[in-house]
């Protein structure tokens, strides 16, 4: 609330933390998508899709409910949005090569309403029976769209960016929290010169004018609702519907085209950022990358030749597995786990607000000491911490020395009086490894008496990670009830010609290759 | 003529006027749009303010082709898809169509006979269960208390009627053109559709209790969500959607709304006519949320407003709940270190400089 109240005084957004928690991939690597999609449809109307910096193409057809027109529109679409992610593809194999982060390839849209337009891409498109020659395309557009929208639901997901959310976690807007989830309206205050009266008077011109896909109803009351009648009466008259066509196609170019030219201009903010972007933020690209792979492109290999495995179409709600469901639920887990474990390190004002947080904490090194026994080593420290200062450690508890991700404590005694707050910690992660820093000494190096050190509490990522692999092994385990049980009734799928049909859930596609 | 005309209106609006009414209930002009159904975007219209709320005729469109497309053929879609869900049961038969003509319907005329009409039913599935048809669409109950909302009416969008050893159970459900996307679903349009689904349970329940049928007939404490499947026109039904906790927000809300409206409303309002409603509803305090920016036309002028007042209403809920009655200039003075003057600017002031 203070960064908001300050934000206000000078006039104008102030960076929240010291640096950028996102990658921000080179132009040539980023691709900016926006839709438009006619009210209560669920399929795109328009679609805008170009790398920053050069013209966007544009694609639209004239009524936004007619299926082949439709379907025709996100073919022309799926072809540069799939040669582009997968650009950064098949050399990604963390089996025999380590992912690298320098191939990211992103997919920019201005919202999350936008990127709520991948999931019913998914829906429509995955299994879809129709399209016609396009059919396969359609498909193959349906599977990456799934998997892209289900990709941002993992914190610290790095591919596919909503720069409307990423504008707000970079900075401090000083309005209020609705409001700033308009992509225009914070790019009004960002991108005007002036004081905060401009810049507020900017924003709220810009907020008058919509972002999400669904267009401003006095512009679908007109003048699209009189031309889309007339190209549908022309239409069924055997007549010349190619006049209305255009217009139609002129009023969506203007819509798809500001809404993709916003996404841009918060890609060009934020490239123009001064801020560095947070060392940790490479951990997370590799793993976003190792994700890109196992989740996407391994599965599409196996699709274009079945003998590299067997491939299976994710559902677009849930995976009807539940071994499948364990280990997702752990691996979104493990990164939201360690998400601020890799970016805290590196960046100064988040550790701060840890600190007045209490999950972090500075204390004073009173004793060095090793507790291990013959050629075992357990360096123990005496710490001396500020009674006063909010803090939440408790005897087990897991702390890592700020700076030097790796290194790991835990506490083993808490020992607090009025004046003093004692914590007796044993190291026990790379305890015969130099902290990181300007030491650069071991943990049990008697150096560090008397010196301050800055700890926040560990994260548990890794073992979380791990019971994420480990999940699929345990048909014997407590919880096998659960996560290796069959699905209790048959599911079924309602397909784009309204068919109803039942799930071929992922343990039959895999276990008998059915071809869906 | 023109207030008779308004308060047919408003009697057909009840839950648009309930739902607004919900979304800031601290905002007297708010109240008294609601209690008049006074139209905000007419409002600030006249206050010289651009609406910026309304409906696509293309959303209206579709919303009406599904609706209609759900009762044809005896129901068929809808009721494969509540059998399907285990709303009713497999091999159910029977579409009472109680929707009036301006609304798709084929027999029922007006209002007068739509009321007489589901009376009817009720009565009659009281008497004689096993007869009862499986889907009724569109039946309309009356709320019968109120002063100030007097014959409030509500149009429930489907009911599934189901009969056993025990009686008929009624389960009330709410059709949205919504897209179901399982657990992605618009957190917003969700909640919105359950608490309307909530008030046809409440007026449900009046009803039944109000013509004495109960227990032989009961209102379900469940209901059922129609939506789309994406990409489709076919109905995604959500079933077993637990009602109590909504229809209690309903009952609770109609009292508390009628109980405000009494304390701010004038005796002469009934007979007013629309321009003076309108100029009541621009003349009343106004309590300025982050809410408003969602469904409010008149938003923009209490922005201006507070602005310049400098209220911290301006910066967020967040702050204006922590600053309170305090100004902004203030706040931002205790930031920078002057003396506060009481215990709660010592307070504020401890807050804002912690945080930093």
């Amino acid at each position: 609330m203070a960064g908001t109240l300050e934000a206000w005084r000078m006039g104008r957004p102030l960076p929240r933390y010291d640096t950028l928690h996102h990658a921000i991939a080179p132009a040539d690597q980023v691709l900016i998508v926006a839709f438009v999609r006619m009210a209560g449809e669920s399929r795109p109307w328009a679609i805008a899709w170009g790398a920053p910096g050069a013209a966007p193409s544009i694609a639209s057809v004239p009524d936004g409910r007619v299926r082949d027109d439709v379907a025709g529109l996100c073919a022309a679409f799926a072809g540069d949005l799939i040669a582009h992610l997968s650009a950064g593809g098949p050399h990604l194999d963390p089996a025999t090569t380590a992912p690298d982060p320098m191939a990211l390839h992103q997919v920019w849209l201005p919202n999350g309403q936008h990127i709520a337009m991948l999931h019913q891409v998914g829906y429509t498109y995955s299994q879809t029976r129709f399209g016609g020659a396009n059919r396969d395309l359609l498909r193959a557009f349906g599977r990456i769209a799934g998997w892209m929208f289900r990709d941002t639901s993992r914190v610290g997901n790095q591919h596919i960016v909503d720069a409307s959310a990423l504008l707000t976690a970079s900075y401090v807007v000083p309005a209020q929290r609705v409001r700033t989830a308009h992509l225009g309206y914070v790019l009004g205050w960002l991108t005007t010169d002036g004081d905060r009266e401009a810049r507020l008077a900017a924003a709220m011109a810009a907020e008058r004018l919509t972002v999400s896909p669904t267009m401003d109803p006095a512009t679908e009351r007109e003048p699209l609702a009189g031309l889309v009648d007339r190209w549908n009466d022309a239409r069924r008259a055997d007549g010349n519907p190619a006049a209305a066509a255009a217009q139609i196609a002129t009023v969506l170019d203007g819509e798809v085209r500001r809404r993709w030219r916003l996404a841009e201009q918060a890609y060009l903010v934020l490239t123009a950022d001064d801020r560095p972007v947070n060392e940790g933020v490479t951990a997370l690209v590799t793993e976003s990358q190792r994700e890109f792979w196992y989740q996407y492109l391994r599965i599409e290999q196996r699709h274009a030749d079945p003998d590299q495995g067997p491939a299976f179409i994710a559902h677009p709600e849930t995976d009807f597995h539940g071994s499948s469901a364990a280990s997702r639920y752990l691996i979104h887990e493990a990164a939201d786990e360690g998400y601020i474990g890799h970016l805290i390190h590196h960046d100064h004002a988040l550790f701060q607000e840890a600190l007045d947080d209490g999950r972090a904490f500075q204390a004073q090194v009173l004793g060095v000491d090793d507790a291990g026994t013959g050629r075992s080593t357990a360096p123990r420290w005496v710490l001396r911490l500020d009674p006063t200062l909010p803090h939440r450690l408790r005897e087990t508890t897991r702390v890592a020395p700020l700076g030097s991700r790796g290194h790991e404590a835990i506490v083993l005694v808490l020992n607090a009086s009025a004046d003093d707050l004692l914590v007796t910690i044993e190291w026990t992660a790379r305890k015969t490894k130099p902290l990181l820093g300007p030491l650069q000494a071991l943990p049990m190096d008697h150096m560090w008496l008397g010196m301050t050190v800055r700890f926040v509490l560990a994260d548990a990522a890794a073992l979380t990670l791990r019971r994420s692999r480990r999940v699929w092994s345990a048909a014997a385990g407590p919880g096998a009830w659960l996560t290796h049980g069959a699905p209790t009734a048959p599911i079924e799928i309602t397909g784009d010609d309204d068919r109803v049909d039942l799930v071929l859930d992922d343990i039959v596609q895999i276990a008998d290759g059915v071809e869906v | 003529m023109e207030v008779d005309e308004l308060r047919e209106e408003a009697r057909r609006n009840t839950r648009g006027r309930f739902e607004q009414w919900a979304k800031n209930p601290t905002c007297e002009a708010n109240i008294l749009s609601a209690v008049h159904n006074v139209r905000l975007d007419k409002a600030a219209s006249a206050a010289g303010l651009a609406p910026g709320f309304g409906q696509s005729p293309f959303a209206i469109a579709r919303g009406n082709a599904f609706e209609a497309g759900l009762f044809t053929a005896d129901a068929a879609a809808l009721r494969a898809a509540l059998e399907r869900a285990g709303v009713l049961p497999a091999g159910s038969r029977g579409l009472l169509d109680l929707r009036l003509r301006q609304n798709g319907g084929s027999r029922v005329s007006g209002v007068d006979a739509a009321l007489f009409e589901t009376e009817a039913w009720l009565r009659a599935i009281a008497a004689d269960p096993w007869q009862a048809d499986s889907i009724v669409a569109a039946p309309m109950v009356r709320i019968p208390k109120g002063v100030i909302l007097p014959e409030a009416l509500l149009i429930i969008d489907a009911v599934a009627v189901t009969v056993s050893a025990e009686g008929v159970r009624l389960t009330v459900g709410e059709i949205k053109v919504f897209p179901d996307r399982g657990g992605h679903t618009d957190p917003g349009q969700l909640a919105s559709a359950r608490a309307q689904a909530g008030v046809y349970r409440h007026a449900l329940g009046l009803a039944l209790d109000h013509l004495g049928l109960t227990p032989r007939v009961t209102a379900a404490d469940d209901g059922f969500l129609v939506f789309t499947w994406p990409g489709s026109n076919a109905p995604s039904v959500r079933a077993r959607e637990d009602l109590t906790y909504q229809a209690r927000r309903a009952e609770r809300g109609f009292a508390r709304l009628e109980e405000v409206a009494q304390s701010i409303v004038r005796d002469d309002d009934f007979a007013a006519d629309n321009p003076t409603l309108i100029a009541r509803v621009l003349a009343a305090p106004t309590d300025y949320k982050e809410a408003c920016l969602s469904f409010c036309d008149l938003a923009p002028r209490c922005h201006s407003r507070a602005m310049a007042a400098d209220e911290p209403s301006v910066l967020g809920d967040d702050v204006a709940r922590i600053l309170g009655g305090m100004t902004i200039a203030r706040a931002l003075a205790l930031m920078a270190g002057v003396a506060p003057a009481d215990d709660r600017e010592a307070d504020v002031q401890r807050r804002l400089t912690q945080a930093r």
